[in-house]
């Protein structure tokens, strides 16, 4: 066991380090790496680096209704809080946010260079080498939401989110390609689980290893599903593509339709009497509760775990 | 026979008003006026203590959860599965369990669903405001279910807010009291 762990432990660290592009630990708030200003990772000095050596006042002739003074506080504060990115009130874009989150969290360098180059040029080179490009019906409408909560005023998200819409077409997407005002919420902006992988291998570089599907719950045994949930959070990331309103069980409606609905961040998983206690981030915070073996498992559509780039 | 018209058209408008989801929301305000007072004023000092939002999760108003919200995590408890877990926290958080018994009765009481803070943004103007929601509809298939009233802090002056007033989505059934209907009570 022991001559076990001292080759695998290694080796977690090496994928934990490629992947983070910093020996901080996971778990480590990021309050806590602001406290002192100089304890940002290199990463997100390269990041704040590059925002400094930018033009911040000229409108972008690509954008007309971004404003850079509210695109660029935007995404400072992005690459300084990426645990508060939200993806605003009545949309469907929270697999572009959890991808997002994931992003600047450990390598925010890499998103600030593809967001300026969206902001400047309306195009972008992925990881992948896959270039996309922002249309001009999301051009004219990004700095226009108007319903969204304080997405409203989050400039630089908007056109992200909006980029990201356009660019990846899932089935879900089929009937509706156009991008219109309002379309936020509408199957335009769907994710299905394949499409969410695709983007997370063509934006990070990473590899995924994905269980699950869009109407199959992944096919293991709740204890089986528990340990390979725990297993991949030791030696990577893990998001999971889950029934939201499962999470927030109630009966005033006689049933709820069993199907996925919502990507999230997982962060922690533990056994607790009986119970298992999950933290996972979406919408702008890490959320903490204990749910049951069985909600658990009903809840649970896909895992994706990222286990190297 | 008109006469039989007039009384069949007589009782199709009764009916139609008497189930306004704005007249029930109207009557349920009257009716509980004070206690809603009371219960906002509960729910406002203990919500100096730490932000949160509470309310319960069955129609018989025996299972009660609680959301507090830090500056980097919501974290959710309730009394179905694990109590102790709940008043732990509670303490932890320093709150008034006297002051919040007293909010728990007093929900139950008005039957009320739910209640919390939120907010709306105006062009790049913040708008805070409390919501309670109370009553969900018993149809299945229906969008906008749970029946909601919203009380802001100051009048809005909003051309959007007036667009919303006038297409029937806010209600005034107050000063500064909205009725609005919603697919989610929480």
């Amino acid at each position: 066991m022991r001559r076990f762990e001292s080759l695998i432990l290694p080796y977690c660290w090496l994928t934990f380090f490629l992947l983070t592009n910093k020996p901080i630990c996971l778990a480590q708030d990021d309050q806590n790496q602001l406290n002192n200003y100089s304890a940002l990772n290199p990463a997100q000095q390269r990041a704040l680096d590059l925002l400094a050596k930018i033009d911040t006042v000229t409108k972008p002739p690509l954008w007309p209704h971004i404003q850079p003074a509210l695109f660029f506080a935007n995404i400072r504060k992005n690459i300084l809080y990426p645990a508060k990115i939200n993806q605003g009130q009545n949309t469907n874009f929270c697999s572009y946010a959890a991808l997002t989150h994931l992003l600047v969290r450990y390598q925010p360098d890499n998103y600030t260079e593809m967001i300026l180059a969206l902001y400047k040029t309306g195009q972008v080179s992925l990881y992948s080498k896959r270039v996309i490009k922002a249309s001009q019906r999301v051009r004219n409408g990004a700095g226009l939401l108007s319903d969204n909560g304080e997405l409203n005023l989050l400039h630089a998200d908007q056109l992200w989110f909006l980029t990201m819409a356009d660019n990846f077409r899932g089935y879900l997407n089929l009937f509706d390609h156009k991008y219109k005002i309002g379309d936020e919420n509408t199957l335009w902006a769907a994710t299905n689980y394949k499409k969410f992988n695709r983007m997370l291998r063509e934006f990070g570089g990473y590899k995924v290893h994905a269980i699950g599907a869009d109407l199959l719950r992944p096919w293991k045994k709740k204890g089986n599903l528990y340990k390979y949930m725990v297993n991949q959070l030791d030696t990577g990331l893990v998001m999971m593509y889950i029934n939201g309103k499962l999470m927030y069980p109630h009966k005033f409606t006689p049933f709820t339709l069993p199907s996925p609905t919502h990507f999230v961040v997982l962060y922690e998983l533990k056994e607790i009497n009986k119970m298992i206690k999950i933290k996972y981030w979406d919408y702008g915070l890490k959320t903490e509760q204990l749910i049951t073996w069985k909600r658990f498992k009903k809840t649970i559509y896909g895992v994706s775990s990222i286990t190297g780039r | 026979m008109k006469k039989r018209q007039f009384y069949t058209c007589l009782l199709i408008m009764y009916l139609g008003i008497s189930c306004s989801p704005s007249r029930k929301s109207e009557a349920y305000f009257r009716e509980n006026k004070t206690a809603i007072a009371e219960l906002r004023t509960y729910f406002n000092q203990l919500y100096t203590q730490q932000p949160f939002s509470a309310g319960f999760t069955d129609k018989t108003f025996k299972y009660y959860v609680m959301q507090v919200m830090t500056d980097t995590l919501r974290a959710v408890y309730n009394n179905e599965k694990r109590k102790d877990e709940l008043w732990e926290n509670v303490r932890k958080f320093h709150y008034d369990t006297a002051l919040l018994k007293k909010m728990a009765k007093r929900m139950k009481d008005i039957k009320c669903l739910w209640i919390g803070k939120s907010d709306y943004y105006f062009g790049e103007h913040q708008e805070k405001f409390d919501y309670i929601s109370f009553k969900s509809a018993d149809k299945a298939f229906r969008e906008n279910k749970y029946y909601m009233l919203v009380f802001l802090e100051h009048r809005l002056e909003y051309p959007e807010f007036q667009e919303r007033i006038d297409k029937g989505t806010f209600v005034p059934v107050d000063s500064l009291v909205y009725y609005t209907t919603t697919s989610r009570y929480r």
